[in-house]
């Protein structure tokens, strides 16, 4: 009996992993994790606010500077939400490593995609890299489709996760 | 999946249906099982004697206050501060009271969205009580918390990681360093290929309600921010640490056993519905996070020997009074030293032409140049473009930068090869463990013209420019609270310097940097010129300027403008006030010639405007001789206006 409440639960379990989403919602009993997003000495300048922001170091608080299209809560589970979120957050350094055709963001995008190999992604990618970012000013959910969009065009990337 | 099955067993072995109790509102001490159950647990608890069991006490954030036990009635409270965080009214000062209240709660009727009952909410303590008093599953009114397990199943951590965020002056909110922990999981464990952005890391930082520095400061000193702790995709945090600050992160996995990794995802759970008054100066990031290693395994003592103020790098250290907990040491560079890596891979031409592709990223590169070649220049180029202008960027300040990095990755993007993953070395000395103790004594004595005297010198923060190097970076000062005091033999006793914070960054011009220097100092000092002899001066002094650097930094020369404010009752300075304001020249040299073995030389010189006297001037040489790890000999001269001194001091740190 006791067996089969655990596989049960596993089972549930690893849907929950699997579904993980970056649905953004109010968590009244705070899930640790939300409340991210706010600037605080993030450009401060001046030796009053360098100062400040000493002491804001020195114990332990930190300062949070990037702001994304991402919000609160975000989760780190694999689909193609996680994955949107992932590029816009990462958008300067998933940029570079497009244009290189590898990387560390390249391999976790990967894995959220539910890609195969994460080499091809890279070089698949970079091929694409004028499509995704086509000038400077397109915005980071523009370029986070644009990303979605060329994996889910190369179907012998079988990224899983991401092809409906 | 032999991690998450442990806890879920524990919460759902209990498919026995819902028993309906007695109505009560959540809190209202109801039993739905049978009662005598429950009130057996709770004499077992107590024979036991669970209330006085540290594991309690770390999970519940106990704490013995100063008077000890015994005053007032027990002379326990929890760091908690929120009150939902108590499931007894007396919870906060009284551990027997909210054990005796938790058995209780576990076994409240489920009324409602079960993630608001108790063992929902508080799945650590479940977890703790289940094993101390073999609670029978079948009797619990509570099968799933559907939130708290999808919170843990999220984690699900094969490991944790210690996080430290290095010290980077230059970004002066990054100075003393930081630390957080990443919960590796399993599945990114499992593959070969670096995932760990995608692990999530857990801080504990203050909510900031205010942008005035002084509120801010005032607030963080008397925790009147609550913190609280959150959990963020690790990806975040190497995006704002290593990109956006430029600073090195020191990875220390911990060696927990998976149930220790269980208890502690719980655990984490019931943070999230708690704050705590956030203290910089001692209940602040670092200090949280080591007791958060201590909930999970309550037979580390990490907190011991702990003092205030608690700083980042000393909970580092305090890891390795446990061999056996700290496995690899993992080292994440920060853009800086990424593009340093690059850069150090390239020849005398090839870095010119970065040089000119990060102002002009059409620069025309030679045709002969190999692919291989193209590829290494372009790169170094375009991470030279987020050093430099890495805030810029983020916050889309700066739109010809951001051209002039589109233009540069397309024409990377061209080259169809992908660029080989970048190995860099990991700078084994500077390792934060490896640092001196943070506090710092020192004891000598001091000649000045005919007297001699006994010199005190303390200081509870962090490193200055002869400490010794490893561990710290190398042309970066940070101190804080700095006294030195001098008690001289005609019975005189004179407070020298009394300095609040003094931070100096001296940061070496090269081709890719020319980043100023700087420093300030603020507190006081004593005035030994014509205007007064030995008088103590509040003054806010400070400076910017240009250093130059030789020997891989073991040379290092530096000049500023310097000025400063100065206020004393016994000073007639500017215009009949008690003010005293200068500005200046300061310059100094320094020169490693080994990491134990320091000369420091230093001056400024002050033009007083309007004031008598018209100048006024401090010189002085330090030689630091590091003797073992914990010690130093200091050799001290000083000249100033009215006369010069010598002192030999030595120093211990802690």
């Amino acid at each position: 009996m006791r067996k089969h409440v655990a596989s049960g639960l596993l089972f549930a379990l690893v849907g929950l992993a699997a579904s993980a989403s970056t649905t953004v919602h109010a968590e009244p009993y705070g899930t640790a994790g939300c409340g991210l997003g706010s600037i605080v000495f993030g450009d401060s300048q001046g030796i009053v606010q360098i100062f400040a922001a000493t002491t804001n170091g020195l114990f332990g608080t930190q300062t949070f500077g990037i702001t994304s299209g991402t919000s609160n809560c975000v989760r780190t589970g694999s689909g193609s939400a996680s994955a949107k979120a992932f590029i816009q957050a990462n958008r300067e350094t998933v940029a570079k490593e497009i244009a290189r055709g590898s990387g560390e963001t390249i391999v976790s995008l990967s894995s959220l995609a539910g890609c195969t190999d994460s080499a091809a992604v890279g070089q698949a990618l970079q091929r694409d890299f004028a499509a995704i970012f086509p000038n400077e000013q397109v915005t980071d959910v523009a370029v986070s489709d644009s990303v979605v969009q060329s994996l889910q065009a190369h179907p012998e990337l079988s990224c899983r996760a991401i092809n409906s | 999946m032999r991690l998450s099955f442990k806890l879920f067993v524990a919460l759902a072995s209990v498919l026995a249906a819902c028993a309906h109790g007695p109505v009560g509102s959540l809190g209202v001490p109801i039993p739905s099982v049978s009662e005598p159950y429950v009130e057996e647990l709770v004499r077992q608890a107590h024979a036991l004697r669970l209330a006085e069991q540290r594991q309690w006490h770390k999970l519940l954030h106990y704490r013995l206050g100063v008077m000890g036990q015994g005053f007032l009635g027990g002379g326990y409270e929890s760091e908690a501060d929120g009150p939902a965080f108590f499931l007894s009214p007396r919870g906060k000062l009284d551990p027997a009271a909210e054990l005796d209240a938790t058995v209780r709660a576990l076994f409240l009727p489920l009324r409602g969205d079960p993630n608001e009952h108790p063992l929902c909410r508080f799945p650590a303590r479940f977890l703790y009580l289940r094993e101390q008093l073999g609670i029978d599953p079948r009797k619990l009114p509570v099968q799933r918390c559907p939130k708290a397990e999808q919170f843990i199943a999220e984690l699900d951590p094969g490991s944790v990681t210690l996080i430290f965020s290095s010290y980077y002056l230059n970004n002066p909110a990054s100075a003393f360093g930081h630390t957080f922990l990443r919960l590796n999981k399993r599945n990114s464990l499992a593959v070969g290929e670096r995932r760990e952005l995608l692990d999530y890391g857990v801080d504990y930082s203050a909510d900031v309600d205010t942008g005035n520095a002084l509120i801010y400061a005032v607030k963080g000193l008397t925790g009147l921010f609550p913190g609280t702790f959150k959990r963020i995709p690790y990806y975040y945090k190497v995006r704002t640490y290593n990109d956006y600050e430029s600073r090195d992160l020191w990875e220390y996995e911990l060696k927990l056993t998976p149930s220790q990794l269980m208890l502690l995802s719980a655990h984490l759970w019931e943070l999230g519905h708690t704050y705590f008054a956030y203290y910089y100066l001692s209940e602040n990031c670092s200090y949280h996070i080591l007791s958060l290693m201590e909930v999970a395994d309550p037979s580390l003592h990490l907190l011991d020997g702990i003092s205030s103020p608690v700083i980042p790098a000393d909970t580092v250290r305090a890891l390795f009074k446990y061999p056996e907990l700290v496995g690899k040491v993992g080292f994440r560079p920060s853009a800086r030293r990424q593009f340093q890596t690059r850069a150090a891979q390239l020849s005398a031409d090839e870095l010119t032409m970065v040089e000119e592709l990060a102002v002009d990223a059409q620069h025309k590169l030679p045709a002969a140049l190999p692919s291989a070649r193209e590829i290494a220049v372009l790169d170094a180029a375009a991470d030279l473009i987020d050093v430099w202008y890495a805030r810029e960027l983020v916050h889309r300040e700066n739109s010809e930068a951001a051209a002039r990095k589109q233009q540069l990755l397309e024409r990377r993007a061209r080259i169809l090869q992908p660029s080989l993953p970048l190995e860099v070395q990991t700078p084994e000395a500077e390792r934060p463990e490896r640092g001196h103790g943070s506090q710092r004594v020192g004891v000598g004595a001091v000649t000045g013209g005919d007297h001699w005297g006994l010199s005190l010198d303390v200081r509870l923060a962090l490193h200055d420019l002869t400490d010794p190097t490893p561990g710290y970076p190398e042309l970066n000062a940070l101190e804080f609270m700095h006294i030195r005091a001098l008690f001289w033999q005609t019975q005189r006793i004179e407070l020298r310097d009394a300095s609040f914070v003094h931070v100096a960054s001296l940061t070496p011009q090269t081709r890719f940097d020319r980043k100023s220097s700087w420093e300030f100092d603020v507190g006081a000092t004593t005035v030994r010129d014509k205007a007064c002899n030995n008088c103590l001066m509040a003054q806010a002094a400070g400076g910017a300027g240009l250093t130059f650097a030789f020997f891989d930094n073991r040379l290092a020369l530096f000049a500023l403008g310097y000025g400063n404010l100065g206020w004393s009752p016994k000073l007639e300075g500017l215009a009949t006030t008690h003010f005293r304001a200068g500005i200046g020249p300061a310059g100094g040299l320094r020169l490693r010639i080994t990491d134990g073995l320091i000369l420091l030389t230093r001056a400024h010189w002050l033009w007083l405007p309007g004031q008598t006297p018209s100048s006024t001037y401090r010189a002085n040489a330090t030689l630091r001789i590091s003797l073992f790890s914990a010690l130093a000999i200091g050799l001290e001269a000083e000249a100033f206006p009215n006369g010069l001194e010598a002192q030999a001091l030595a120093y211990t740190y802690f």
